[in-house]
């Protein structure tokens, strides 16, 4: 920072600073080490990474993350999406993709496009119980025709037999008519489903162009900042790669988070800088080391 | 077999997924659908899906087509010599006209028959 007017105090630092808040014990400040805080419970850094992008979780309290932070809020050897995250770092540098009109207009479609539903289960669900009762109702009816035909030959009186016989026959016969109802449904639900699958096929088409869209504005938003990450890699501390795409991903995310300026505090899980605020100087971020 | 066909990004991966997983089950895989082995493993990998997809998987059970034994002789006569005409623009309709093959009306009119 340049020196105050002789005279005048100095103007106070107006870089964002945080505060960290945990258990009873708070830390405020640019730079902040935890790892030196024996005191300190004992956080997991991907759940600070977590806290500091949370605007409700009072253990950080910092100004608010773009979209960069959720690659680069945690530095630590996980893996790293590249092209996802230059682009990222791209659009918090202010630049926009040339396509970007045609992916606000592919999203607009998107959401207006609101398929029906097409399943069948209840109706297919009705068709086999309709079924299993017809089996079940015939079964009954044969059942009382034996016992009917096996009264008569031994020449008992079977009117009751009969009668059974011919309540039995009745239910069959609801039974079938059910089936038949249970079927037509089903075909009509067939015919129903047939068209609200045309529909989801278009909209199957329309989410495959917005990939592809983003996935082109990724590619060349990815490409605008490639030379400036690129060259912050090689300034990165004990990094011995030339370029982003064959950075560790340590040394991917330090130099990401070197390219963009960042408001919102780095979560340090490995060891680059000789202490946090050399890290926050270098990063020209807040930082808390863990 | 079971004809599996998807209807969303979510769904058409997941069948993907299935389809490297289950090799011995998949008998033949296209861009967002596929066909299953009409074995009880076949069915389960088919509910799994529908079970997490209900509106964007369809399953359907098919079988092989023998037009020797599913179609009549008069339906295979009738493709093979369309397929022979002598003048390529002829639609089927005024192809048939006349001749004794099938108009296309009663072609529709009529269902294969599924225990033929």
């Amino acid at each position: 920072m340049t020196s105050a007017a002789p005279g005048l105090p100095d103007a106070p630092d107006a870089r964002p600073r945080i505060r960290v808040r945990l258990g009873d014990r708070s830390v405020r400040g640019r730079a902040v080490d935890l790892a030196a805080r024996s005191e300190a419970p004992a956080i997991a850094p991907a759940a600070l990474a977590a806290a500091v992008r949370d605007p409700d979780d009072e253990r950080v309290r910092c100004a608010s993350p773009g979209p960069l932070h959720e690659h680069v809020g945690l530095v630590d050897g996980r893996a790293l999406p590249r092209r996802r995250a230059l682009a990222a770092a791209a659009r918090a540098l202010g630049y926009r993709a040339s396509n970007r009109a045609r992916i606000e207009a592919l999203e607009d479609r998107l959401a207006d496009h609101d398929p029906p539903a097409a399943d069948l289960r209840a109706a297919r669900e009705r068709v086999a119980e309709a079924g299993a009762d017809v089996d079940r109702q015939r079964e009954r009816v044969a059942t009382y025709q034996g016992r009917v035909q096996a009264l008569r030959e031994a020449g008992v009186d079977a009117s009751d037999a009969v009668a059974d016989l011919e309540a039995a026959a009745s239910a069959l016969s609801e039974a079938e008519t059910e089936h038949a109802a249970a079927e037509q449904a089903l075909a009509r639900e067939r015919q129903r489903a047939r068209e609200a699958r045309d529909a989801r096929e278009r909209r199957l088409e329309l989410e495959d162009r917005l990939a592809n869209a983003r996935r082109e504005a990724r590619a060349e938003l990815a490409a605008r900042v490639r030379e400036r990450v690129d060259a912050a890699v090689v300034a990165t501390p004990d990094s011995s790669a030339t370029t982003f795409d064959r950075a560790d991903p340590v040394t991917a995310r330090l130099a990401l988070a070197r390219a963009v300026t960042l408001d919102a505090p780095v979560v340090l899980a490995a060891r680059r800088f000789p202490d946090v605020g050399a890290a926050s100087d270098w990063l020209d971020a807040p930082a808390i080391r863990v | 077999m079971l004809l599996v066909v998807t209807y969303s990004r979510g769904a058409r991966r997941d069948l993907r997924n299935v389809c490297r997983a289950h090799e011995e089950t998949v008998v033949r895989r296209f861009g967002r659908a596929a066909l299953f082995a009409a074995t009880e493993h076949g069915a389960f990998l088919a509910c799994r899906l529908r079970e997490k997809h209900p509106d964007d998987v369809q399953v359907e059970r098919t079988r092989p087509f023998n037009e020797f034994t599913d179609a009549d002789a008069a339906v295979r006569e009738a493709a093979a010599a369309y397929e022979a005409r002598d003048e390529p623009s002829t639609p089927y309709r005024r192809f048939a006209a006349g001749t004794d093959h099938p108009d296309p009306a009663s072609l529709k009119a009529r269902d294969l028959d599924d225990d033929r």
